[in-house]
């Protein structure tokens, strides 16, 4: 009978625990997140804003003025990768192009039909936009599903024999799903996706790379509610490219390499 | 509430289940929701449960950005465009224009892209040829003690630093630990060989080579110990067209 009673109140307690405390901090946490989230979407905007940049010219252009100021910012930061010894990416968001640059010399240059874009960056006013894409991004981290230098080991054969045997051979039928991520100068975020939706399934790499991306998010922004500090804004841009054109991008790509973005 | 029968004090029989039953009072006498709200709260907590995670990666963020205030003026707030600046600009673009332009060779420079194994030609700023190459198989060989090759391609701005016509292998010690060989002395005859790099070569640095190949069906393929592979055709191309000193870009 006593058993029967115990067993009884810790199922009461279970009960309470997994049917309303938590869920009610799940509540709780989740309302949290996203209003501290909103805060920190403003604060970015308006850091990016007030960046060295008088808020009172912003109204006076006219979109003939504003196109000229966005191709004009365009090319400074272009000029400024241009003397840059390493290789540099240029995106060009109105022409729908990526390129692959060095020292001013286009090395590769592809069309994207399809780009999906955080709302932040059309919250530029032209002074702003001036101040903030005039000059070239510098890569703080770059990460992939797929290898950045594909090494293999291979044992020196003890004789020729051994030689003949252990030839190596190009496994030319492989496909990996390609997708990779820069982040520049810790702020902004820019994936590359591959088009081609059929070709290659979601391999383990690439479910390893998500997850460990995502995980990255989670934990900087529940430590920072934690510490109660605001998390890490960083808006994104997606591009869907071809596989093979978006592998070149990231082997070539160096990890402190530049980019220059027109919006 | 207890199973059995009791006479109650005014004398009306009712079932002993009949709270549950009717699902309005429980056993301590208090208000229980009926089953399908139960189930549905349940149901409920565990959707939350699910969504949790799915919620603070997609659902907040997305949340969120609905809350950036918008930046492009609108048509009202636009003023004329003031022609004065317009031109200034316009003149500045054109003058950053030709700043950037004048990066690019004039003369013809090789582009080399190790990834997908194509080169292009150009010459005056035009593409004149492109192809399948060969470059680095990425395979790092260990021989014995700290001996150790790994066979890329680099990458980078090169320059033709040489160009020669049938050109003899001059094997490096790799050849022969890759083949089982002993190594032979630094000017011992098996290491040269002649006819296995196509009939020329151009040469940029650090015994790095754009030669020809014996292995064609392999064109498109990284399979090379880091020299650049070419077809008959396309390398005399390239041998014809790039000088001494021409740029060779390789990513």
């Amino acid at each position: 009978m006593q058993d029967t009673n115990q067993s009884k109140t810790s199922k009461g307690w279970a009960g309470l625990l997994f049917l309303r405390v938590i869920p009610t901090l799940l509540v709780a946490w989740m309302i949290l997140y996203t209003l501290a989230m909103v805060v920190s979407v403003r604060k970015q905007t308006s850091h990016f804003r007030s960046e060295g940049v008088n808020d009172s010219d912003t109204v006076t252009w006219s979109l003939e003025e504003w196109q000229l100021l966005r191709d004009k910012s365009f090319l400074e930061a272009r000029l400024s990768l241009a003397g840059n010894d390493s290789l540099g990416l240029t995106i060009d968001f109105p022409d729908s192009t990526v390129r692959l640059e060095n020292k001013g010399v286009i090395l590769k240059e592809i069309r994207f039909k399809e780009a999906e874009m955080s709302r932040f960056f059309s919250a530029f006013t032209p002074a702003h936009y001036a101040s903030a894409f005039s000059r070239p991004f510098t890569i703080t981290e770059i990460e992939g599903s797929i290898m950045k230098e594909p090494i293999q080991v291979k044992k020196a054969p003890r004789d020729s024999t051994e030689a003949a045997q252990n030839i190596t051979s190009v496994d030319t039928t492989r496909v990996e799903f390609v997708e990779w991520h820069l982040k520049l100068d810790s702020t902004l975020v820019v994936s590359f996706v591959q088009s081609e939706r059929s070709l290659g399934s979601l391999d383990w790499p690439t479910v390893k790379y998500r997850l460990r991306r995502h995980y990255h998010a989670l934990l900087e922004t529940n430590r920072a509610l934690v510490h109660f500090r605001l998390p890490e804004y960083k808006p994104e841009v997606t591009i869907f490219i071809p596989a093979g054109e978006a592998k070149s991008f990231y082997r070539a790509l160096p990890p402190n390499g530049q980019v220059a973005l027109k919006f | 509430m207890s199973n059995q029968h009791s006479e109650p004090a005014n004398g009306i029989h009712l079932p002993p289940e009949a709270g549950n039953t009717l699902g309005l009072v429980d056993t301590a006498g208090e208000h229980t929701p009926p089953r399908w709200r139960k189930w549905l709260t349940r149901t409920a907590i565990a959707a939350l449960y699910l969504v949790f995670l799915p919620f603070l990666l997609v659902t907040a963020p997305a949340v969120s950005e609905l809350f950036v205030p918008r930046g492009l003026p609108s048509h009202k707030m636009v003023a004329d465009a003031h022609p004065k600046r317009v031109s200034q600009l316009t003149s500045a673009i054109t003058a950053l224009e030709k700043k950037i332009e004048r990066f690019t060779p004039g003369n013809a420079f090789l582009v080399v892209n190790t990834t997908e194994n194509k080169f292009s030609l150009y010459r005056n700023r035009k593409l004149v040829r492109e192809g399948l190459c060969s470059t680095g198989s990425y395979i790092s060989l260990e021989g014995e003690g700290d001996k150790k090759w790994i066979f890329k391609t680099p990458r980078g701005e090169f320059k033709v630093r040489g160009k020669i016509t049938d050109p003899v292998w001059r094997k490096p010690d790799w050849a022969f630990v890759e083949e089982g060989l002993p190594i032979p002395p630094a000017n011992a005859p098996s290491r040269y060989e002649r006819g296995v790099l196509g009939e020329y070569a151009l040469a940029l640095g650090d015994g790095y080579l754009i030669h020809g190949t014996l292995y064609q069906r392999f064109l498109g393929l990284p399979v090379t110990h880091g020299c650049i592979r070419m077809n008959d055709a396309d390398l005399k191309e390239v041998y014809e067209t790039l000088p001494v000193g021409a740029k060779v870009f390789i990513y």
